[in-house]
């Protein structure tokens, strides 16, 4: 152990000098290149806004946490995280200059997404925080980020809305179309038949009829006006369910802009990170380490001189004494 | 012997220098005072380094004989030979009475006068080629601090290094230097990038090798070992930092 201690006090310049090459140089490059400025802001979602059920219906693949906040995070890392809202995120952005090829355009939306990040920070709010190469990049990410969450959100819920008006707009017009067919199925047995126009109708029965009219065309003409007037129901229910449906789609539109709002705008970050700075020491000493004590293993390997007595001895040869040479009397024969 | 004790009689007359340039061989006839590890405390060579070295110094001088001659060398140069053999002869001249000497045979990188802040020349090259050429017999040694050690610098720069300390004349010099000493300490050029530190470590009989850790390679000092082949290598020496 005491010879190990010995050549790394004797080598401790080869241990040294890595650690400055590795440690030094990554630590000035991380100083100049690495430096990342950051900007954030606050989105508060109402307790009754759900973006993950939203998403749900897009398809998207949300995990089913505990905790509803957590869910509306995990749904917007997801958007976050999609590239057709990255893209439109750059194209808000000094970014958009730099997607000049294909290979530039992925890049570039790789980047954004590596460092745009979604904490959840209370009950209802969310912090989105971008890290850009400058103090103007990152708050113009951040700030196109925030203006297309809440443009995705409304059209979001725009479709959403609409979807639910559609369905009852064509219940409505298959209604009416029926509502048309006994009406004229109706008026065309009443033209062939004259003698029908003297039939009271009262409460779905017939409640006055004339001799002149057979027991069939009585029936007949009771079974076409009992079909005219379910159709017509029919129809009345489904227009009134519409206007229901087209009231609700209105306050589910409504409710979803305005339950989320940007609690404040991000500012000009006036100082940078340098990124994980603990983890590159850490590294850089473990690569010090291994690197030095590799070459201290290999410089001691190959030493040929007479590093003590041990190999004086192994040539038979009695050692009579190891002088320290006196300061000024060093390199002397 | 050429260089003559405090208390003997002087039989061939050779010119000690004393460190400071004084000519003294008659003062040197008093008896010198004993030898403290203090009296270094104004050399150049750190006392820590004399003081790291005495527990060096007593397993040498274990089972010694007088008159020992040991040759400090390494693998290659920069690994701290002169240094420790300055500090070794220092602490032998602390432990013992004898007279002992040092001598910087690595006449290509020479130390010990700095370390022990005594003139580079004249020294050993001077001394070997004065020996050579002519009858005097002349040995350039300093005083030290401690009055029973001697220091023979390596003298001036030669690039003929090896033509020097591989001839004849160099061991003879050497060995009219050890005469007149009880111990010897030779600080040898590196083993492996000089010729000659294997001619000067098989003239001294016997080895101390450092070697810098985390510097020297072990097959350097398997190779130097190899060169030393017949040679007592009593141990090894390592400095550090």
């Amino acid at each position: 152990m005491s010879r190990i201690f010995d050549a790394l006090a004797r080598r401790r310049w080869l241990f040294i000098w890595p650690l400055l090459i590795v440690f030094v140089v990554p630590a000035i490059w991380a100083m100049f290149a690495m430096r990342t400025y950051s900007a954030d802001t606050l989105v508060w979602i109402d307790s009754d806004t759900s973006i993950a059920s939203a998403l749900k219906m897009q398809g998207a693949d949300i995990n089913n946490p505990q905790d509803p906040i957590e869910a509306e995070a995990d749904a917007l890392k997801q958007l976050l995280q999609s590239r057709s809202f990255v893209t439109a995120v750059v194209d808000k952005t000094p970014l958009r200059s730099q997607m000049k090829s294909a290979k530039a355009r992925s890049e570039t939306i790789t980047y954004v997404q590596e460092n745009t990040k979604v904490d959840v920070v209370g009950p209802n709010s969310l912090k989105i925080t971008f890290s850009g190469e400058t103090p103007g990049q990152a708050v113009a990410v951040v700030k196109a980020i925030t203006t297309n969450l809440v443009d995705w959100t409304e059209k979001a819920a725009v479709r959403q809305s609409d979807s639910t008006v559609r369905l009852f707009t064509e219940q409505v017009a298959s209604y009416s179309s029926g509502l048309e067919k006994a009406q004229a199925a109706f008026q065309d047995y009443r033209r062939d038949h004259p003698e029908t126009k003297k039939i009271t109708f009262k409460d779905g029965a017939i409640e006055e009829s004339h001799s002149s009219v057979s027991r069939e065309v009585e029936a007949e003409y009771l079974r076409l006006r009992l079909a005219l007037d379910a159709a017509q129901d029919l129809y009345d229910s489904s227009v009134a369910e519409l206007g229901a449906a087209r009231v609700l789609s209105s306050l589910h539109k409504e409710r979803y802009v305005s339950g989320l709002h940007t609690l404040d705008d991000p500012a000009m970050p006036t100082t940078f990170d340098l990124g994980p700075m603990a983890l590159f020491d850490f590294l850089a000493l473990v690569a010090a380490a291994i690197i030095g004590g590799l070459a201290i293993a290999v410089a001691e390997a190959s030493d040929k001189t007479v590093r003590g007595p041990g190999d004086i001895d192994a040539l038979d040869l009695p050692v009579l004494g190891v002088l320290r040479a006196p300061e000024g009397t060093r390199g002397q024969a | 012997m050429m260089v003559r004790t405090a208390d003997t009689e002087v039989v061939a007359r050779p010119s000690v220098r004393a460190m400071g340039g004084q000519s003294d061989v008659a003062e040197r006839t008093a008896a010198p005072p004993a030898p403290t590890i203090e009296a270094a405390e104004n050399m150049p060579l750190p006392m820590s380094m004399v003081t790291d070295c005495q527990h060096i110094t007593a397993r040498i001088l274990h089972d010694q004989r007088q008159h020992a001659t040991i040759a400090v060398t390494s693998a290659m140069a920069g690994e701290g030979a002169s240094t420790v053999a300055a500090g070794v002869a220092l602490s032998v001249a602390c432990a013992v009475d004898g007279t002992v000497g040092l001598v910087d045979a690595d006449l290509g990188d020479p130390r010990v006068h700095e370390l022990l802040g005594v003139p580079r020349s004249p020294g050993l090259r001077e001394g070997i080629d004065g020996g050579r050429s002519a009858t005097a017999s002349e040995i350039h040694a300093y005083r030290t601090a401690l009055p029973n050690l001697w220091v023979l610098p390596a003298g001036e720069h030669e690039a003929r290094s090896v033509q020097i300390l591989t001839s004849e004349a160099a061991c003879a010099y050497l060995s009219r230097v050890r005469d007149g000493l009880d111990y010897l300490i030779i600080a040898a050029p590196p083993m492996l990038s000089s010729m000659e530190a294997e001619v000067v470590c098989r003239f001294a009989g016997q080895v101390l090798i450092v070697a810098r850790t985390r510097a020297t390679q072990r097959a350097h000092v398997r190779q130097a070992l190899r060169m030393l082949d017949g040679v007592p290598v009593m141990g090894a020496v390592l400095t550090s930092g």
